[in-house]
């Protein structure tokens, strides 16, 4: 039998009337890769953020290596081996790299009072060499690094700790398809010699695939380990939500179906920086439209580029398919019924520290907006009301400042401000990155019905599985250009797909 | 050679372009041996209480209570300097009462979790109010607030300069090289992900704010030795006492992507000062269109030190 890692007795914590984790119980054993499953909402964050110090529990009691353990933060937890990547991005953005790293551990490399920046520099540079992580330039600011480097970062930092137990909450969602690749590998490897992890995914199918066994969260309480052998994804589903989901979550045709008339033209669209190179597309009434690629084929800059906020210089024509305008500016397109997600939600979508109404109003505050220029609050209430109770937002009321809602009801709350809007096109970048599956299948469907109702929906994904089992065409992009365009049918396979994007 | 470094060659090459050509249109005046070190002793001043605002702000602490603290410090400073404790009681006064000064306003922004604007305007205020009171008791015995006559080496030459170089080597190590310094950038960057990685912010920010303090200290004692005497403002008045140090810190911080902040404050300050000088040697009008010309820098440098800045570097 394996050697026990971490026990976990009727571990309990509660914020205010809300009880997060009630009478947890888990056992971890060394060499296990164990996912943890549940909604937004379950209590999933709240666990592993005890576990790895970031909040202390109410009761209960924790054991690791056969020793009672209650860190009372996270460097108290490295110490015991454990550390952790959290889920929304964690790193200082005005400080370099390997300063992130080190953050709090700056002591070590001080020598007669000075913190060697040059001996930080090569340790954290180690870390990347030691674990094969893909390196990141670690001299200049974290603000100048992409998303994806930001986690390579923060990962870095949690594998100084030479973690027992690495938790990760949510990092592949972040991650393109390439370099997921270096999480499961780093995976492998920590089962090879015996160290564990625990690992937080919405992506269901990496969550069965990848693991030994699944703890499923529901309401803050454990509803189930199983091991992942045998267990599928339906399975996994119904245990998560309490009940059976019914039908599938994506497009059960096998053919593509929308109009002919076109919504949004783009020819050769480029920029500046060599990102995006003479991208040409066409987005149909009623077409999902997906976009696939690597990290750094460009299919992220591609949607701020065609909506008109790219930092780089655009060259090339976005034209409205309908009044044959030239977009240049995001008035432009919200003005031809055009809309925007980013994938940075909390950074380029929301207004963190605002109400749920205020960020409801922001895409509508033309049309609210009266011939004095002055907008009607009776009116935004209004509005904010209707899309918050369309959109099933779980909250205090509209009135709550958003930075404290789960991930699923930010997003849902980023996405329905606009569905609300009468659009002819919207631009999705991840819109299902960080939300459980409930909420995944409550996106799937709204925008099938957007489709239904003649929207021309862009669909930059991640996920491969996202874009074969929602759209009509998938466009994949290599290096800033167009590799392949794969319509709806026999070819729409992840293979198709993958063999076009490496 | 890194970006960075051509583009710190560039500014400098400019700006000492931009001196030779206001020599030759001066006849030879900017430049001489003479201006140049008065610019320099002009430029100490505001150098100080802008790295002293370097330490507070940075932290997320907006105290403006900075003015009337100096203004305090440097008359504390010449009291016990007049009271027989020579430079010793010049500098231990000023100093201590600039941190028990900054503490006060840091911790009534922590404690009672106010904004710290509010807090060091309310510091102001009081500061103000107590060196006014102060001037009134000293009138009613027909006397005034201390002047210093003695131990005013520190207001000029070589002084002055071996003052600006150790405060200079300090600022720089402290902010650049030290856990502290680092800890206080995360701190001010975001708070939340500092604590989660095991940064005391408080500690933090009341250390840092000591640091502040021991500067803004300095900056009273080289005021009251270049000028021998401050007086008591009221109103929030001391606030312009710190007009130009607050210019060199919007300098400064329109230099960033050059220039690491402590460097920035000095070329800032010296910037600053040079500007006045020179174009108080032109004949341009003090308190307006100097104003004017100090604005329209600042915005041209924040604008070419952003000017190739990118957003992502892959």
């Amino acid at each position: 039998m394996a050697e026990e890692l971490l026990k976990i007795t009727n571990l309990n914590k509660s914020f205010g009337m809300t009880h997060a984790n009630n009478n947890i119980c888990l056992t971890l054993e060394k060499g296990e890769i164990r996912c943890l499953a549940g909604e937004n909402g379950s209590g999933k964050s709240t666990l592993t953020s005890i576990i790895s110090g970031m909040q202390p529990f109410d009761d209960g009691s924790m054991v690791l290596n056969g020793k009672e353990y209650k860190p009372a933060d996270p460097l108290e937890a490295n110490a015991r081996k454990v550390a952790m990547v959290v889920q929304e991005l964690g790193v200082i953005t005005a400080l370099t790299g390997s300063m992130n790293i080190y953050l709090g551990q700056t002591d070590q490399f001080r020598r007669n009072g000075m913190v060697s920046t040059r001996a930080m520099g090569k340790a954290a540079e180690a870390i990347f060499d030691k674990w094969h992580i893909p390196k990141v330039p670690l001299g200049i600011p974290c603000a100048h690094l992409t998303m994806e480097q930001r986690k390579m970062v923060e990962l870095a930092r949690a594998l100084d700790a030479d973690p027992d137990l690495l938790i990760l909450d949510e990092i592949t969602q972040s991650l393109s398809h390439d370099t997921r690749k270096v999480i499961y590998e780093l995976k492998d490897r920590f089962k090879q010699e015996g160290r564990s992890m625990i690992i937080i995914s919405h992506d269901l199918e990496e969550t069965v695939e990848i693991s030994d066994s699944i703890t499923i969260l529901r309401d803050g309480e454990v509803v189930e380990t199983v091991r992942s052998d045998g267990f599928t994804v339906d399975d996994l589903k119904q245990k998560m939500v309490g009940r059976k989901m019914e039908g599938d979550y994506y497009r059960t045709d096998t053919a593509p179906s929308y109009e002919e008339s076109v919504l949004l033209d783009v020819k050769d669209l480029s920029l500046a920086d060599g990102q995006l190179k003479n991208i040409s597309l066409q987005l149909h009434k009623g077409e999902i439209l997906g976009v696939c690629g690597l990290s750094d084929a460009g299919i992220h800059p591609l949607g701020s580029a065609i909506w008109g906020i790219s930092d780089s210089k655009r060259s090339g024509l976005v034209k409205d398919g309908v009044t044959g305008k030239e977009l240049k500016h995001p008035k432009d397109m919200i003005a031809c019924g055009g809309s925007y997600l980013s994938k940075n939600r909390d950074e380029e979508g929301l207004m963190m520290e605002a109400e749920i109404r205020n960020n409801m109003y922001l895409p509508s505050m033309q049309e609210l907006t009266g011939k004095m220029k002055f907008t009607s609050p009776a009116a935004v209430d209004r509005l904010a009301q209707k899309a918050y109770d369309d959109f099933d937002v779980k909250a205090t009321s509209i009135h709550q400042p958003i930075g404290r809602l789960s991930g699923g009801n930010k997003q849902k709350i980023n996405l329905g401000r606009w569905l609300v809007k009468d659009l002819n096109y919207i631009i999705l970048d991840c819109p299902t990155r960080g939300v459980d599956v409930g909420v995944k299948a409550y996106i799937y469907s709204v925008l099938r019905k957007k489709k239904e109702e003649g929207v021309g929906i862009l669909l930059i994904t991640d996920e491969l599985t996202e874009a074969i089992g929602m759209a009509d065409r998938i466009l994949v992009l290599k290096n800033g250009e167009l590799a392949a365009e794969i319509e709806r049918g026999e070819a729409f396979t992840e293979s198709n797909i993958i063999e076009v994007m490496v | 050679m890194t970006k960075q470094q051509k583009s710190q060659v560039i500014f400098l090459a400019v700006f000492a372009a931009v001196l030779v050509i206001c020599h030759l249109a001066s006849k030879g005046i900017v430049l001489s041996g003479s201006n140049i070190v008065n610019v320099m002793l002009h430029a100490v001043f505001p150098m100080f209480a802008a790295w002293g605002m370097m330490f507070i702000f940075t932290g997320g602490l907006m105290d403006l209570s900075v003015g009337a603290n100096l203004l305090l410090a440097g008359n504390v400073g010449a009291l016990l300097a007049n009271m027989g404790l020579g430079y010793a009681g010049l500098i231990i006064g000023a100093v201590v009462t600039a941190v028990l000064a900054t503490q006060f306003t840091a911790h009534c922004a922590i404690t009672f979790d106010i904004p710290a604007w509010v807090a060091g305007l309310g510091g102001a205020l009081i500061l103000e109010a107590i060196l006014a009171q102060w001037a009134n008791v000293m009138a009613a015995s027909s006397n005034t607030l201390p002047a210093l006559k003695n131990y005013r080496g520190l207001g000029k030459t070589p002084g002055a300069f071996i003052l600006m170089a150790v405060g200079f080597v300090v600022a720089f190590l402290i902010f650049n090289k030290t856990s502290l310094g680092i800890n206080l950038q995360a701190v001010g960057a975001n708070p939340t992900v500092s604590k989660t990685m095991g940064i005391n912010v408080r500690k933090t920010i009341i250390l840092s704010t000591i640091i502040g303090g021991v500067f803004i200290g300095i900056s009273g004692v080289n005021d009251i030795s270049l000028a021998g005497k401050l007086s008591a403002i009221t109103g929030l008045n001391s606030l312009g006492t710190i007009s130009k140090a607050l210019s060199a810190t919007l300098l400064a911080n329109s230099l960033i992507n050059i220039f690491t902040k402590p460097v920035g404050i000095v070329i800032s300050s010296v910037i600053v000062a040079l500007l006045f000088n020179v174009l108080t040697i032109f004949g341009v009008p003090s308190g307006t269109w100097q104003n004017v010309c100090l604005g329209l820098l600042i915005i041209l440098c924040g604008v070419l030190s952003h000017l190739n800045e990118k957003g992502v570097v892959k």
